[in-house]
C-alpha cells in the first residue's frame, strides 16, 4: 500500500479510487450489517443473494457489508446502488424472497415498490 | 415533511466500514491532511470554535472551547480520548458510527491530536460492542498502512497512535472522570470536579474527552467551513443531532435532523406515530439524567436549552416513546433502578439516597404510600440533586421530578385512589371478566398458567381472585373485549 | 454475588493459564511503572473469555502477574457488571432491560425465562446449564425486547417464544 505523504500523493490515491469507482459498470448490493441487522437476519440475506450471484440468478453485481443506515425497524435492509450512481434503500426482506427482489429492483433499475424505503440516501450537501 | 440531514451518519451504510479505500474514495481523511499540511493547530481549533459545535454526549459543552483549553495545558504528554461507552439505556447512535463508519471518528482524533499537542489517542468503548471493536481493529490497522497513524504523519514531527480500551458494564463510567479511572484499570468512581481532565486528566496529565458523535462532526466542519456548519440546526445549537427513537413508536430507528426540529416532527413525520394506533403520553429523552415530555411540549424545537426549560435534557440522544398502557411511577421506578443499581456507592446522597427514593416509588406502585409521601420524595429529589458528588447521583432524580410534575394526577391516583390507569401496577389491579360480553370461548382459562379461571364452554368464565398472579395473560388472550381491569 | 466464594473444586486448565501468560507477556508490562494497572482490566476480560468467570484463585495469580494487591483486583472485579468471580451457566441467558426493551415487556420476559428454569436472575441451574441475567441495554433497541444467548442475539421476543429458546440451546448443545 502507498504511504500518503501530503495533500498531492492523497489526491492521487483518491482519484485513483474514484476513477475505479466511476469505471465499475457493476450495481452494489450494499447490506446493512450492523448488530441490529445482524440479529434481524442480515447473516442469511448476505447468504441468499451470494448463492445468487453465484448461480447466475443475479449479473453484474457486487456484494458489500455496511453499517447501518437506521432503518431499525425495517431490518434487513439493503442498498442497491446502480451504476448511473442513483440507489434505492430496500427493507423488510426475507432470505427465501430476497434474491427474486433484488432481481427484480436490477433488472431495469427500478425505484419504486413495498420494498422501497428511500431513495438516493446520499445527500449532496452533506456529502462533502 | 421533515427531512433527514445526515452529517455524522453521512457514510453509514454507505461505504464499507472494513475497507479505507471506500472511506477515501468519499474524501475520507482529507480534512486530516488538509490539517497537518496547510493549517495550524491554532487555526483549526478557531473553526471548531466558529462552528458552534457541543458535546453530543449529552451536556452541550462547546467542544472549541475544551479543545482550545487542553491545548493551552502545558504538559510533555497529554491524551486524547474517545468516549464510546453508550451506557444509556436505549441510545446506540454510537454503536451505529463505529460500526458503519469508524474511521471518521478516528480521523477526527488525529486532528485533535495535533490540535492540543498529545500523540497518544484512546477509544474507551463499551466491552458489550464486540463487532464495533471488531471494526475499529481492522480500521487502525489500514490507517497505519497508510500513514495516517504512526510515527511522523506526511512527514512532520506530528506523531499519533490509538489504542482501544474496554469498559466492562459500568454505566458511571460515560462521566468524564469515571472514564479515566477506568482506563488507569481503577473502579470507575468519579472524582470532584476542578481539575479538570483538561488540565489534569489521565495519569494525571491534561486529557480531551469528547464523544463518539462530537468526532464524527469534526471531518466536515473543516472541509466545508464553519459557516456551513452553522446552516444547519439553531443559533446556540448548530449542526444536527442523531436520535435513537425507540419504545411505542412506528419507525424505530436512527434519526438525525437539524437541531431545532421540534419532538413533534421526530415522533409522527419521521417516526411515523404511534404503534397500534394508541395516543401518545410522553416521551422520555436523556435516559436515566433526563425526563419524561408530554404532549402538551411536543412543539418545542430540540435543543440543549429547550429541553433543559422544559425539565429534560439533551442526552446522548435516546428517545423512548411511551403510549396509554406506560404506567409513569413506573417508568420513574424503572429509571431510578438503573440508576441506584449503577450507582458507584461513593458518596452518600445517591448510594442511600436513591435507596429511599426507590423504596418511596415502590410504596407508591404497591398502594402502600401515605399523603406525605409525595412531599418527601420532591424534598429528597432535591437534596440529592444539590449534594450528589457526580453527575450521575445529581441527574438522578431527574426521571422522578420530571413525571412529577408533569403526571402529578397519576402519582395522586396511584396513592389516594390505589389506581394505575395503564394497567402496570400489579398490587393495584385486579382482572375481571365482563359477563356481558364473555361468550365463553375457554381461551384465558387455556392460557392461564395458574389455572384460576373457571368456568364451562359457552358459559361466563369467572377469575378466581386469591390464586391470580396477574399476570395479563387473559387480557391478551381473550378476542371478545370481556377480559377488563380494575 | 461476586463476592462469595464458591465452595466447588476450582480447576484452573493448564492450557488456558499459559495462553494468559503469553498474553500478557506480549503486552510488555513495566512491572514498576503505575501504569501497569492500565492493562488491568484487559487482562480481567481476556481472563474471563479464557475461563468463563474470575475465581479466586485466578484473581491472585494474575495479582503476582501484575504486582498489583489482590485486594484491589478484587475490588476492580466487585465493581463493573462485566466481570464475574462465580461461574456462569454454558448458556448465559441475558435479558435486555434496557428502557426500550423494558417498555415493551423485557421484564415479563425475564419473569417467564425464571419460571421456565426455575432460577432467578443472577444464579444459574444446578446441572450448570443456563444462568439467567438482567443486562443493560445492548443497543438493539430497533428490535426490542431483545434476548441473548452467549453472543447470539433473539430480537422481538414474545413470552411465548421463550420455550422455543430453551429449545434452541439444546439444539446447539446436541450439534457441539
Amino acid at each position: 500500500m502507498k504511504k500518503i505523504t501530503d495533500m498531492k500523493s492523497y489526491l492521487e490515491v483518491k482519484n485513483e479510487l474514484s476513477e475505479i469507482k466511476k469505471q465499475n459498470t457493476n450495481s452494489k448490493i450494499l447490506i446493512g450489517y450492523g448488530t441490529c441487522g445482524i440479529a434481524a437476519g442480515a447473516g442469511e440475506i448476505y447468504e441468499a443473494l451470494e448463492e445468487s450471484i453465484i448461480s447466475g440468478e443475479i449479473l453484474n453485481c457486487e456484494l458489500v457489508k455496511v453499517g447501518c443506515v437506521g432503518y431499525c425497524h425495517a431490518e434487513p435492509t439493503i442498498e442497491l446502488q446502480y451504476p448511473d450512481g442513483t440507489s434505492v434503500l430496500l427493507g423488510n426482506l426475507h432470505p427465501h424472497t430476497v434474491p427474486e427482489v433484488v432481481a427484480g429492483y436490477l433488472s431495469n433499475f427500478k425505484k419504486k415498490g413495498k420494498h422501497v424505503l428511500e431513495k438516493n440516501v446520499t445527500c449532496d450537501v452533506t456529502k462533502v | 415533511m421533515i427531512e433527514q440531514v445526515r452529517i455524522v451518519l453521512r457514510n453509514s451504510g454507505l461505504i464499507n466500514p472494513e475497507d479505507i479505500d471506500d472511506y477515501i474514495s468519499v474524501r475520507g481523511y482529507e480534512a486530516l491532511v488538509k490539517c497537518l499540511t496547510e493549517s495550524s493547530p491554532e487555526d483549526i481549533i478557531q473553526t471548531v470554535k466558529a462552528s458552534g459545535l457541543r458535546g453530543r454526549g449529552g451536556g452541550g459543552f462547546p467542544t472549541g472551547i475544551k479543545w482550545e483549553v487542553t491545548a493551552a495545558s502545558e504538559s510533555d504528554e497529554k491524551f486524547v480520548i474517545c468516549n464510546a461507552d453508550e451506557g444509556d439505556p436505549g441510545a446506540f447512535m454510537d454503536r451505529a458510527v463505529l460500526e458503519g463508519d469508524p474511521h471518521s471518528v478516528m480521523e477526527a482524533m488525529t486532528i485533535a491530536g495535533y490540535c492540543i499537542g498529545s500523540s497518544k489517542g484512546i477509544i474507551y468503548i463499551r466491552a458489550e460492542y464486540p463487532l464495533a471493536i471488531e471494526r475499529l481493529n481492522t480500521a487502525i490497522a489500514q490507517s497505519y498502512e497508510y500513514g495516517f497513524l504512526g510515527e511522523n504523519i506526511f512527514g512532520t514531527d506530528f506523531s499519533f497512535d490509538i489504542e482501544l480500551k474496554f469498559g466492562a458494564g459500568a454505566f458511571v463510567c460515560g462521566e468524564e472522570t469515571s472514564l479515566i479511572k477506568s482506563v488507569e484499570g481503577k473502579r470507575g468512581e468519579p472524582v470532584v470536579k476542578p481539575p479538570y481532565p483538561a488540565e489534569s486528566g489521565l495519569w494525571g496529565k491534561p486529557t480531551l474527552v469528547n464523544n463518539v458523535e462530537t468526532y464524527a462532526n469534526i471531518s466536515p466542519i473543516i472541509l466545508n467551513g464553519a459557516q456551513w456548519f452553522r446552516s444547519f440546526g439553531d443559533e446556540k445549537s448548530p449542526g444536527t443531532k442523531v436520535f435513537a427513537l425507540a419504545g411505542k413508536v412506528n419507525k424505530v430507528g436512527l434519526v438525525e435532523v437539524p437541531m431545532g426540529t421540534t419532538l413533534r416532527q421526530v415522533i409522527f413525520e419521521v417516526g411515523g406515530g404511534i404503534k397500534n394506533g394508541k395516543e401518545f403520553k410522553a416521551v422520555q429523552t436523556g435516559g436515566p439524567s433526563g425526563g419524561c415530555i408530554t404532549s402538551e411540549n411536543l412543539d418545542t424545537p430540540i435543543t440543549y436549552d429547550n429541553l433543559k426549560a422544559i425539565d429534560s435534557m439533551m442526552g446522548s440522544g435516546g428517545m423512548i416513546v411511551l403510549d396509554e398502557d406506560d404506567c409513569m411511577v413506573n417508568v420513574a421506578k424503572f429509571y431510578l433502578e438503573f440508576s441506584l443499581d449503577e450507582s458507584c456507592g461513593k458518596c452518600t446522597p445517591c448510594r442511600i439516597g436513591n435507596t429511599r427514593l426507590w423504596e418511596m416509588l415502590d410504596d407508591i406502585t404497591k398502594g402502600r404510600a401515605d399523603d406525605n409521601t409525595m412531599e418527601k420524595l420532591e424534598v429528597l429529589c432535591n437534596t440529592i440533586k444539590k449534594s450528589a458528588l457526580c453527575g450521575l447521583g445529581q441527574a438522578s432524580p431527574n426521571p422522578v421530578l420530571s413525571t412529577m410534575k408533569y403526571f402529578r394526577d397519576e402519582y395522586l391516583e396511584h396513592i389516594n385512589d390505589k389506581k394505575c390507569r395503564a394497567g402496570v401496577c400489579k398490587a393495584l389491579i385486579d382482572y375481571a371478566i365482563n359477563p356481558d360480553k364473555c361468550i365463553g370461548c375457554t381461551l384465558c382459562a387455556r392460557n392461564c398458567p395458574v389455572m384460576c379461571i373457571h368456568g364451562e364452554p359457552k358459559k361466563t368464565h369467572v377469575i378466581d381472585q386469591d390464586k391470580c398472579i396477574k399476570c395479563g395473560s387473559c387480557l391478551s388472550s381473550c378476542k371478545f373485549g370481556a377480559v377488563y381491569y380494575s | 454475588m461476586a463476592t462469595e466464594t464458591d465452595t466447588r473444586e476450582i480447576h484452573i486448565p493448564a492450557n488456558l493459564l499459559d495462553e494468559l501468560d503469553r498474553y500478557i507477556g506480549d503486552l510488555k508490562i513495566d512491572l514498576n511503572s503505575e501504569r501497569r494497572k492500565g492493562y488491568l482490566i484487559q487482562i480481567l476480560h481476556k481472563a474471563q473469555s479464557l475461563f468463563g468467570f474470575l475465581p479466586e484463585p485466578l484473581q491472585i495469580i494474575i495479582s503476582q502477574k501484575l504486582n498489583i494487591s489482590h485486594a484491589e483486583i478484587s475490588g476492580v472485579i466487585s465493581f463493573y457488571n462485566y466481570f464475574t468471580a462465580t461461574p456462569k451457566g454454558r448458556y448465559r441467558i441475558s435479558v435486555c432491560m434496557g428502557t426500550a426493551c423494558f417498555v415493551k415487556g423485557g421484564e415479563k420476559l425475564l419473569e417467564e425465562f425464571e419460571k421456565f428454569l426455575e432460577i432467578k436472575a443472577g444464579e444459574v441451574t444446578p446441572d450448570g446449564k443456563y444462568s439467567i441475567d438482567a443486562l443493560r441495554c445492548i443497543g438493539a433497541c430497533g428490535l426490542a425486547p431483545v434476548v441473548m444467548i452467549n453472543d447470539k442475539i433473539y430480537g422481538n421476543v414474545t413470552v411465548k417464544q421463550v420455550g422455543d429458546i430453551i429449545e434452541d440451546c439444546l439444539l446447539m448443545e446436541a450439534e457441539a
